[in-house]
């Protein structure tokens, strides 16, 4: 039986005093439900700022999922941001195809997957909405090119050509 | 948002329509009802469903509803979203929780587990549709961010090794455990999930089913003073969420936080503390 590691009341002075600060600057919007101030976690577990000690079962909203600050996950991020931080999607690197590549291989769509990426769940769904309207939607201004992702780079650049990709005219917006 | 009509989601603990199988019965209510009365299934552009719901209550979907799903689908020519954010990357004990029904979707969104922690989101398409889309139809600034990229890959390999097995065996175990908690407490109505998605939805008692509303939230925050972090979801539901590695001795330790958690908020609550049958 692991010994309790509850040290101070809750929330302890530390927690107390960052509460009271963040309570004239930040957002009353975020629904929080108890007044759980972080200092630092490994694996399942995480450790308030008075030195607590908490199983962690939500994992910061199932997203967690190797544990907090896994050796592995840390040490590729430090990797990554050694080289660089940002580039934008503008541009190409090797991160994001050789990631567009593995989900192509574990993707349970049966056929040959390709990925748009964004930075939440909520903009990822909308960028399936998005494309889900857009191959099935019938009128759609034309002045932009048609030309697909797969044109082959010795076109390079894309030519802008105001043809109308190939889309079900038969359908409006609706999903 | 316009342009979207809402079906429920199958739920049969607390069914909306007729019938033993609340999956058939949504199907038929999209088809005899939704397609007839409010949007031709022609003009149909997708439907976008969580294979397990998540916010929503911990839902999982009778046998047969996703399947029926695609099969409507592809009847009516409309593309099938399966939205995986909070069910995707291992945390169901399979990558993907819509393989427990072997579903294959046209399009796939996810985010959460994909970057442990890193925010990062990602929409995977059928090629045959997504190269559809014409240069600048749709971009971002950080999408593709290098740091993103390179913990998803990270934990992709740590998922597919080691964790996505764990999540499967791990969460069999818990969900035996909570399952002794529904014989013991009236206001444990019940135990579900997949692998470490599980939800567990409290009642004022088992036989009326009331959404115990209350006792949820006060349940939440005495398990944080038993130092166990947890979050609820739906109207009643404690959901359970833990980091994929988790192992027996961890399950063992959070349902005796919990346990006690819930004496209390029971006793805050005047409710009896008493088994809600023997056994």
């Amino acid at each position: 039986m692991k010994k309790t590691h509850i040290k101070t009341e809750l929330p302890g002075p530390k927690a107390r005093e960052l509460l009271a600060r963040d309570a004239l600057v930040d957002s009353p919007s975020y629904p929080r439900d108890y007044p759980f101030v972080m200092s630092h976690g490994k694996g399942a577990e995480v450790w308030d700022v008075d030195g607590n000690r908490f199983l962690d079962f939500a994992a910061g909203i199932a997203v967690c999922s190797t544990g907090h600050s896994h050796p592995a996950v840390v040490q590729a991020i430090k990797d990554a941001a050694d080289r660089f931080i940002h580039i934008s999607s503008d541009y190409w690197h090797e991160g994001q195809v050789r990631l567009a590549e593995r989900m192509n291989e574990l993707s349970p769509l049966g056929v040959p997957a390709m990925s748009f990426f964004a930075q939440s769940g909520t903009e990822s769904v909308e960028a399936a909405l998005k494309l889900a309207r857009y191959v099935t939607v019938a009128a759609v201004s034309s002045d932009f090119s048609a030309v697909s992702t797969a044109e082959p780079w010795d076109r390079w650049p894309l030519p802008r050509a105001n043809t109308r990709s190939r889309r079900d005219s038969s359908r409006r917006c609706r999903v | 948002m316009p342009g979207v009509t809402h079906a429920p989601y199958p739920n049969n603990y607390r069914p909306l329509f007729a019938g033993a199988d609340q999956g058939q019965a949504v199907l038929r209510y999209i088809e005899e009802v939704l397609f007839v009365h409010n949007v031709p299934a022609g003009e149909v552009a997708a439907i976008l469903v969580e294979p397990i719901q998540g916010e929503g209550g911990y839902l999982v979907p009778p046998d047969g509803f996703l399947s029926g799903l695609r099969e409507l689908c592809d009847r009516h020519g409309i593309l099938l979203i399966f939205d995986e954010v909070q069910s995707g990357i291992g945390r169901t004990g399979k990558m993907f929780a819509a393989q427990h029904w072997g579903v294959a979707p046209d399009i796939m969104t996810l985010a959460k587990g994909l970057g442990s922690g890193m925010p990062i989101g990602m929409m995977v398409a059928k090629r045959s549709i997504m190269q559809k889309w014409a240069r600048g139809a749709h971009g971002n600034t950080y999408g593709g961010n290098p740091l993103c990229c390179a913990a998803a890959l990270a934990t992709l390999d740590l998922v597919e090794r080691q964790y996505c097995a764990n999540a499967a065996k791990v969460g069999d175990y818990f969900m035996k455990k909570l399952r002794v908690l529904a014989q013991k407490y009236s206001v444990v109505g019940e135990i579900r999930g997949k692998g470490l998605m599980i939800g567990m939805e409290l009642v004022t008692d088992q036989a009326s089913r009331t959404p115990a509303k209350k006792l949820c939230d006060a349940l939440i925050t005495r398990a944080f003073h038993h130092r166990l972090i947890l979050l609820s979801c739906g109207q009643s539901t404690v959901r359970f969420m833990p980091p994929l590695l988790i192992g027996e001795a961890d399950v063992d330790e959070a349902v005796g936080l919990l346990e006690g958690a819930l004496k209390e908020a029971m006793a805050g609550e005047h409710l009896p503390v008493r088994g809600a049958a023997a056994g």
